[in-house]
């Protein structure tokens, strides 16, 4: 049972200094006082619990654990005065350095940044409580005026599109639905959007090119485009940024 | 004239809808200056304030969008269950928040800072349209460098990136200030070198 509870606190850590400012903070030390010989302790069985449960330890983990035993062992060795010479009185006069500092600093400026991450996911709470609609559906006016040159759609322009339909469809998803065992293939999708593309004199929007339909379905159809993308069947257009993206066969394209 | 302006972007702002009035596509409509435009539109928002009317003007970079008041969003959760827009992994959080602050910012800076391989958070920042290349570095490698965009902005209710909260402490500031500016000296010499 302790290992499980374990378990899922392996995936709450962000990484080794995530697992580090936990332990501190466990530990109710000061994070510019940090006792180095039990945090690594503390660290080094943590690493040995991942190991237990044959998880991948990622090598950051790994680089961590042995950054804490350098500091350690950097720790155990005697002071500089030891031998400190008669002669040489100024040596106790520099400032000893402190093997902790470099990580202490690290973490300083992680433990800022996690901050910040929590600022933000407030302000994101915050902001699902202003509400708004749809954009009217009227022709965008842009083709009455100067138009941009035509923009190729990148991958990621795509996959953002995408975001934005499966958003839409949330937002216009009936309350109610049916089950259907019905299934779609890749490829019975890409002949449906090359038969849909190839007749239509017009480019398609993409945006309507599903308007229903389950996520099952809309993902293999959004997986056929990107196939029928790479393969130079179709082409996928933006008249510039936040524009609608239009999607055409490509001979039509070689043909101008 | 010029209540007629406000008027007709009132109207474009209904018409645009969460997509967003762009002010330099305003401008073009109307035929006015872009500048100008922003002017107006935020006179508009002061005002909708103001009067407090059921919709408020929300400003992000030089995009406007109407909305209504937070005020009233639990009538509205409880007419319509809205669907709740996918919130950001931990990850993404940490990643997105270090692009947002320290931008334009390279993988491996971020890395740097959390500790842990940023190459998933950066996809999905990529993906969700947070985070955007914004040029490269000069100098050997040519690493890739990221920005917020303007869907950031609005995703997180910032006009624009002035408005990002402090991140420190009032009392801890003063000591951060000279942490972090000796940090970013160790960046710059690492990028540029």
């Amino acid at each position: 049972m302790g290992e499980e509870r374990y378990n899922v606190k392996l995936d709450s850590f962000e990484g080794p200094l995530d697992l580090l400012l936990h332990l501190i903070k466990q530990a109710e030390v000061d994070i510019y006082d940090i006792p180095v010989a039990q945090i690594t302790e503390q660290y080094m069985a943590f690493i040995h619990r991942m190991q237990e449960l044959e998880l991948d330890i990622a090598s950051e983990y790994l680089v961590m654990a042995s950054t804490l035993l350098a500091i350690k062992s950097q720790m155990l060795l005697p002071m500089q005065d030891v031998w400190a010479d008669e002669d040489l009185e100024e040596v106790e006069a520099l400032p000893e350095e402190d093997p902790r500092e470099a990580l202490v600093a690290q973490l300083e400026v992680y433990r800022e940044y996690k901050a910040a991450a929590a600022g933000l996911a407030e302000r994101q709470s915050e902001r699902a409580r202003f509400f708004s609609k749809a954009p009217s559906k009227i022709t965008p006016s842009s083709e009455h005026r100067n138009e941009p040159a035509m923009i190729e759609a990148s991958l990621s322009e795509m996959l953002q599109a995408y975001q934005k339909l499966k958003w839409r469809l949330r937002v216009n998803r009936p309350r109610t639905t049916t089950v259907e065992t019905q299934k779609w293939t890749i490829e019975d999708k890409m002949q449906t959007i090359r038969t849909r593309v190839i007749d239509s004199a017009q480019p398609l929007p993409f945006l309507q090119m599903y308007t229903k339909g389950e996520v099952h379905e809309q993902v293999i159809s959004f997986m056929a485009l990107l196939q029928l993308m790479k393969e130079n069947a179709v082409v996928c257009n933006q008249r510039g940024n936040f524009a609608a993206i239009y999607i055409q066969a490509r001979e039509e394209t070689n043909h101008e | 004239m010029n209540s007629d302006v406000a008027l007709i972007l009132e109207t474009l702002l209904y018409v645009s809808g969460d997509e967003g009035l762009e002010a330099a596509h305003a401008s073009d409509v109307l035929g006015i200056d872009r500048a100008q435009v922003i002017h107006e539109l935020q006179n508009l928002a002061s005002r909708f304030e103001a009067e407090a009317r059921a919709l408020a003007i929300l400003q992000f970079g030089s995009r406007f969008q109407m909305t209504t008041r937070p005020e009233f969003s639990d009538y509205v959760q409880r007419y319509a269950a809205p669907p709740q827009r996918g919130k950001l992994s931990q990850a993404a959080l940490e990643t997105l928040a270090i692009v947002a602050y320290q931008q334009p910012v390279t993988r491996a800076a971020i890395e740097d800072i959390r500790g842990v391989n940023a190459d998933r958070a950066i996809a999905t920042l990529t993906g969700k349209g947070l985070i955007e290349e914004g040029g490269r570095l000069k100098g050997a490698g040519r690493a890739i460098l990221y920005e917020t965009t303007v869907r950031f902005l609005d995703v997180f209710h910032l006009a624009s990136l002035n408005e990002l909260p402090s991140v420190t402490d009032e009392e801890e500031a003063e000591q951060m200030d000279l942490f972090s500016s000796g940090y970013r000296e160790n960046r710059n010499d690492d990028f540029f070198a």
